[in-house]
């Protein structure tokens, strides 16, 4: 990953080996991944800033919202929070997450859509499926024993699958709202 | 013994073997096999030929926007499959705990559905005669996804209707 404030820019969403790039984080007990291309980038959260509240990390300030009462779970109390930076309604808006697990490139064959007891039961249409990591070896990052490559296909070896969202729609469909303010070019 | 006297032996013991085989068929339709388990103090059960696998220790994957009897999916060999708890259908008391609990897959025609169990006890075979309907005292959520209860010596086993239990859930969605 880059450095703290920015992801490197998505080359588009599918990737060059035809999959799909995502951002994995975790929100309370869930495992999310969304679109990278939706990220704009990735900031530790200003409450956590030297305890200090309201000390805005570096760049310009944005709002944020709590992505675990967006999904309608109780309010996060891990410390170490990160945002991910996303554009809505054509304003930058940070959204408050537990935690960064990484950028990963899927395949199609890793991506499963919820089976119909969850679809017809779910209420947001943003909700796409699931990622199940198929475990693999690190083709890129087998050379460095300590690269972001290697921890993610340890995470994949897990097979723990993650959420997909289109968190872009998800904001618009929940009614998320910020004040208006300085539109980003 | 001649040769022909061979063949009509032969054919005696398949006439033989056929009626054994028929009276097992019998005996195997008049029989039901199932699967019980425990919610809480309460005893339920599947018909054996539904099951698919029981699974442990895994911990469904929550799924965000949906109701509480659905606590999540679980990765069943490269399938994603539902898991329901019944508890919250039933209205049931307690949580599903991973270490003791157990995942009961079962299918209705094509599709795959998981059923949280506290405990998985035994498969009995009863006679299909000591199938009871619904007690008419049990509740009607219960009473709907039961094909009839059972009186075993431990208690009373509620037999699961799987097709429509998994027929209704997936359906519960669409009415909104």
């Amino acid at each position: 990953m880059s450095g703290p404030g920015r992801v490197a820019p998505a080359r588009s969403a599918a990737g060059s080996s035809g999959g799909l790039e995502l951002v994995l984080f975790r929100v309370g007990p869930w495992r999310l991944a969304v679109p990278r291309d939706q990220v704009k980038g990735i900031r530790p959260s200003p409450r956590v800033q030297g305890r200090i509240a309201g000390v805005q990390p570096a760049g310009a300030p944005i709002p944020i919202v709590s992505l675990s009462e967006v999904l309608g779970l109780q309010r996060d109390t891990a410390t170490d929070r990160r945002v991910l930076e996303v554009e809505h309604w054509g304003q930058r808006l940070g959204i408050e997450v537990t935690a960064i697990e990484g950028i990963r490139t899927v395949r199609v064959t890793e991506l499963h859509l919820l089976p119909a007891v969850a679809q017809r039961n779910c209420a947001s249409a943003q909700v796409l499926g699931l990622v199940i990591p198929e475990a693999r070896a690190s083709e890129e990052g087998r050379n460095d024993p300590d690269s972001e490559q290697d921890e993610l296909a340890r995470l994949a070896a897990n097979g723990r699958p993650a959420v997909a969202l289109d968190l872009t729609a998800l904001l618009v469909e929940q009614g998320v709202e910020v004040e208006a303010g300085e539109p980003t070019s | 013994m001649s040769e022909s006297s061979g063949e009509a032996l032969r054919q005696a013991f398949e006439r033989a073997a056929g009626g054994r085989e028929g009276e097992e068929e019998a005996r195997a339709e008049d029989t039901v096999q199932i699967l019980t388990f425990s919610l809480g103090d309460e005893w339920y059960g599947f018909r054996l030929r539904d099951l698919v696998e029981i699974i442990g220790g895994v911990e469904p994957t929550p799924i965000p926007y949906t109701p509480d009897f659905l606590p999540g999916l679980i990765n069943h060999r490269g399938t994603v499959v539902g898991v329901v708890d019944l508890k919250r259908v039933f209205g049931l008391p307690g949580r599903y705990r991973r270490d003791t609990g157990r995942i009961v897959l079962v299918r209705s025609e094509e599709v795959v559905v998981g059923f949280l169990a506290d405990e998985i006890s035994d498969i009995v075979g009863v006679p299909a005669a000591a199938v009871e309907p619904p007690l008419s005292t049990m509740e009607r959520v219960k009473a709907e996804y039961m094909e009839g209860c059972v009186r075993l010596d431990r208690g009373l086993l509620v037999l699961l209707d799987s097709q429509t239990l998994i027929h209704e859930l997936r359906a519960q969605g669409q009415g909104g």
